[in-house]
């Protein structure tokens, strides 16, 4: 067999990992239930509490990171949880660990950025729409969504060598994720807010930007220490 | 494989000097007198225009032993000397005080300066606060004057007498310590690590693990020395400051490590991962706690508008016993590390002879 470049072998990894994804729609559709119906809990304690119209901005947007993070949790393990012993042997041999590397992260972060997504319409329609700056509201979510991606893609990998469960990615991750959560839902609630804010978001993005870039390079350091056998 | 026990482990010196130094701290710590203070001065409000005695409360000061005690009282830039003194005893002292102040005179409160040759000056700012009447010029009231006092300074060894603070400034050479001990023992575990993972020599694995423990003993004895401290001093045990939530959050990374290193039954397999897993924790925490406390404000000196630490809150005495405090903790600490790694390295040969 002749040696394909990188980015095929990452291609074909990712492939790989849409299929099985849509081959078992229920898991798809479960994970998409679950964000759904947590927002739907929120959206009925907040109505029967009387408080749906007093929502704050940085309560709207703590609340709506609260509900991609454990929509995250779960879809990131399963990718992980749902290979067998067998074929993550296969993957050893067959690929190098960057390659497996950057396909779950790539696959990971696009699924986070379209639960996230899928979460903010959720949030548009049951409760309230109220972004003032759609181009900073659309950073954060693809930044947040990449911190989100590669922290639980390499607490799963932990997890998983761990021969352990996604309670573990949960204990393990959210320690680590509470700086870039402090700045994620400064930027979601100054986007909520008005013009002034500007300034200040663009620093705090800056910085996710950078929490970001500090974890793929770490990532990349470590991971093969994790994925040997 | 080497298992052979780092030579530094070895040495005696170190844990000597170490209980050296936490025995100074502990003794000179709590032998050394606080400096003196005006505690509070009654009654706290007056009415301009009315005779009112005012009683100032010193703190280990020495009114009637001095003998030159005067007494000073500040308001809008100008100075009212006090004749007519009544020294109760060392600690209480009395005066007849009225006034008749300007009405283009911003403000209405007083800083109460006592100024003698052995407690040199202390005050209490904004300490009394008047109520404003009408000036009447047929009063004569006490006149402002030019104050001439003799030397500014305390004569005697003392810790710097603080409003808030009082006596448990001496806390410093305890809380503070522990977060000093926390970072370098943190910073040890970082390294072996590292080494760790670049060996594959599992006696750095046990000095990594084993420093954890330590670091997380450091954090909860910080935080509760702090929560006891703060309790008294900011009047809630859990202030929302930054660096006790940097303290609270490494505290749950660690305890999530250990979590780790108990799921995992294979020895190398369970150092590697959590090594992975110490490095990557280590670095993000790291930046968590550099850069959270410059974009808040805290409670804790040197941070947001607070005053430096070197600056205001350190002086030369304390000093004299806050360095050697964290140096006797920090290596206290390492020995702690030591045993311990001993022990796992005895655990582990028996381990391997089976």
């Amino acid at each position: 067999m002749p040696a394909k470049s990188f980015l095929a072998q990452v291609f074909a990894l990712i492939r790989k990992d849409v299929l099985v994804e849509l081959r078992n729609k229920y898991v798809l559709g479960s994970v998409m239930l679950f964000s759904a119906s947590t927002v739907m809990i929120i959206y009925f304690s907040l109505l029967y509490n009387n408080s749906l119209n007093v929502i704050s901005a940085p309560i709207w947007s703590i609340l709506f990171w609260m509900v991609v993070l454990f929509s995250a949790v779960n879809a990131v393990s399963n990718s992980f949880f749902r290979e067998s012993e067998t074929q993550l042997m296969n993957y050893y041999f067959l690929f190098s660990p960057l390659v497996y590397l950057s396909s779950k992260i790539i696959y990971n972060v696009v699924y986070t950025l379209a639960l996230s997504l899928v979460g903010a319409l959720i949030f548009f329609i049951v409760i309230s729409n109220p972004v003032k700056l759609p181009f900073i509201f659309l950073s954060v979510m693809i930044l947040g969504s990449l911190s989100y991606a590669i922290l639980f893609t390499i607490m799963s990998a932990i997890a998983v060598k761990a021969k352990s469960n996604n309670t573990l990615v949960a204990v393990l991750g959210f320690p680590i994720l509470i700086p870039m959560m402090i700045f994620i839902t400064k930027v979601t609630s100054a986007a909520l807010g008005s013009v002034e804010h500007m300034e200040l978001a663009f620093k705090n993005l800056m910085l996710i930007g950078a929490l970001d870039l500090m974890q793929i390079t770490l990532a990349v350091i470590l991971f093969p220490y994790i994925w040997r056998e | 494989m080497k298992t052979e026990i780092p030579n530094w482990l070895q040495q005696k010196w170190w844990k000597y000097t170490a209980l050296l130094l936490l025995f100074y701290v502990l003794l000179g710590g709590l032998i050394v007198p606080l400096g003196p203070g005006i505690e509070a001065v009654s009654p706290i409000s007056f009415k301009q225009n009315t005779d009112a005695t005012i009683i100032v409360h010193g703190y280990n000061t020495h009114f009637s032993t001095a003998g030159n005690t005067q007494v000073i009282l500040k308001h809008a830039k100008k100075y009212f000397c006090v004749n007519d003194l009544m020294v109760k005893d060392e600690n209480n002292l009395s005066f007849p005080f009225k006034f008749n102040p300007d009405s283009s005179d911003a403000g209405n409160t007083f800083d109460v300066i006592v100024n003698n040759n052995i407690d040199g000056t202390i005050a209490l700012r904004e300490a009394i606060t008047f109520v404003r009447g009408e000036k009447e010029d047929s009063i004569t009231a006490t006149q402002a004057c030019e104050p001439s006092v003799g030397s500014n300074l305390h004569t005697g060894f003392s810790f710097p007498y603080r409003e808030i603070l009082y006596e448990s400034i001496r806390n410093t050479f305890y809380h503070v310590p522990m977060w000093f001990s926390m970072m370098l023992v943190l910073i040890i575990s970082l390294v072996y690590s590292i080494k760790f993972l670049r060996t594959g020599n599992r006696v750095f694995d046990i000095v990594a693990s084993e420093s954890v423990i330590v670091a997380l003993l450091c954090g909860v004895l910080g935080l509760t020395t702090g929560m006891i401290w703060a309790n008294y001093t900011w009047g809630s045990p859990w202030p929302n400051d930054p660096k006790l939530n940097g303290a609270a959050v490494g505290v749950l990374i660690y305890v999530a490590y250990l979590i780790l290193r108990g799921a995992i039954a294979d020895g190398v397999k369970r150092a590697r991962i959590s090594a992975v897993y110490n490095i990557f924790a280590i670095v993000i925490y790291i930046m968590f706690i550099f850069i959270i406390p410059r974009i808040t404000d805290s409670l804790h000196p040197g941070n947001g508008g607070n005053p430096a630490f070197s600056k205001y809150d350190l002086d030369s005495h304390l000093r004299l016993f806050f360095y050697p405090a964290v140096i006797g903790w920090v290596l206290l600490f390492c020995w702690m590390v030591s045993l311990r790694v001993r022990l796992k390295i005895i655990e582990l040969k028996k381990e391997e002879n089976e």
